[in-house]
């Protein structure tokens, strides 16, 4: 019996150890961004970024104003354009962090496609103390996955962590038929 | 039967483990005071909360030059412009006191009586620059490590940055001036009347 007393010892280290090994949470979700969670046309305030996410747009083809130009974007998935007021409390901030979770967990970063268009949410906008600021988010995905089912995640780093993220959830809707042509400019105006 | 000692006695293994525990202490406390210190610094280097304040138009001594503000000044009322906001622009003097005085990370902002923060506008349109500039006056350099660290010990150099504010401009607007070797001091201007 003396000689089984270690070898149980050993044997409920080790389930212990594969226990702990199982539970463990990820390094990236330990330390990851700061959920704060919101609803579509419901302004989300993460601290210092505010913002107020309106209902998703979907479209074959956008057109957009840019550099004093217009621009045509044809996909061969899907555009999901997004509109977003945002403001900042106390400090000058940019909205880096610009992702569309789709259900079955896949990420998108928004569209370096449309960067340079005059009305869309890019990296270089800059958010100021006491200025509302109103955008459109746009992302290309694939066309089985663009049915405005997701959610939106705006922060002000790019890959947040341990800070703030605003998460505005969009609950599955009957799917709209995407437009042949948005206009992103006469989407914006009337914003 | 050998008449000699065995190499390794039970006291001497006893005295070793004595050693190696009495190592852990010292060396665990100073790695990590060594490992502390370094990263304390950087925390130090990236934080502004020493503010040093400045009487307006009074010069003070600021990493390696002496710094005054000069003035601060919003852009007259503008048709072309939204009625809710406008554009300022805060000039000062800067005179290195060494040569190679290296101002990294340089940042000026504005901030208010409600400790909002406006940051700088990054890039700076000439249209605006030539708006915001006066008749007859030396063009202005931003704020980076270049125009201070290039300049000679006593020169004169004019650093110009520009921010985007709301209309009507926030009560009790302070200008602010933080380098990457004078931080956590930073230097906040005395409140000076926006003209």
């Amino acid at each position: 019996m003396k000689r089984f007393g270690p070898i149980a010892i050993i044997l409920i280290g080790l389930l212990v150890l594969a226990g702990m090994r199982w539970t463990m949470p990820r390094y990236e979700r330990i330390t990851g961004p700061i959920a704060f969670a919101g609803k579509p046309d419901a302004w989300v305030d993460t601290g210092n970024l505010a913002v107020r996410a309106g209902p998703p747009q979907l479209a074959r083809t956008i057109r957009f104003k840019a550099l004093g130009k217009v621009e045509e974007r044809t996909s061969a998935g899907i555009w999901l354009v997004v509109p977003v007021r945002s403001r900042v409390d106390h400090a000058t901030a940019h909205v880096y962090g610009r992702i569309w979770v789709t259900p079955d967990g896949r990420r998108y970063r928004a569209s370096g496609r449309v960067e340079d268009g005059d009305v869309v949410l890019t990296g270089t906008k800059t958010l100021q103390p006491g200025l509302e600021r109103k955008d459109l988010v746009v992302f290309e995905l694939p066309a089985e996955l663009a049915n405005g089912e997701g959610a939106l995640l705006l922060s002000e780093e790019r890959d947040p962590q341990l800070t703030a993220q605003a998460r505005i959830t969009y609950p599955a809707a009957v799917p709209a038929s995407p437009a042949k042509l948005l206009d992103l400019d006469e989407l914006h105006a009337k914003l | 039967m050998p008449s000699s000692e065995p190499l390794h006695t039970p006291m001497s293994e006893r005295r070793m483990r004595w050693i190696a525990i009495i190592a852990i202490i010292v060396l665990l406390p100073f790695t990590m005071l060594v490992s502390g210190w370094r990263d304390w610094r950087e925390v130090r280097r990236a934080q502004a909360w020493q503010p040093v304040d400045v009487a307006s138009a009074r010069a003070v001594a600021y990493d390696g030059a002496l710094v005054r503000l000069v003035d601060i000044h919003a852009l007259p009322p503008d048709p072309g412009l939204a009625k809710d906001r406008t554009f300022l622009r805060a000039r000062l003097l800067v005179e290195p006191r060494r040569p190679g005085t290296k101002w990294l990370d340089c940042r000026i902002s504005l901030i208010d009586a409600a400790s909002h923060d406006w940051a700088a506008i990054e890039t700076v349109p000439d249209l605006l620059q030539r708006a915001l500039a006066k008749p007859g006056e030396v063009k202005g350099a931003g704020c980076d490590g270049l125009a201070v660290s290039e300049a000679k010990p006593g020169a004169q150099v004019f650093v110009d940055s520009y921010y985007l504010l709301p209309r009507p401009l926030p009560a009790g607007l302070r200008v602010t001036l933080s380098t990457r070797d004078g931080r956590p001091a930073y230097l906040r201007f005395s409140q000076g009347t926006v003209q």
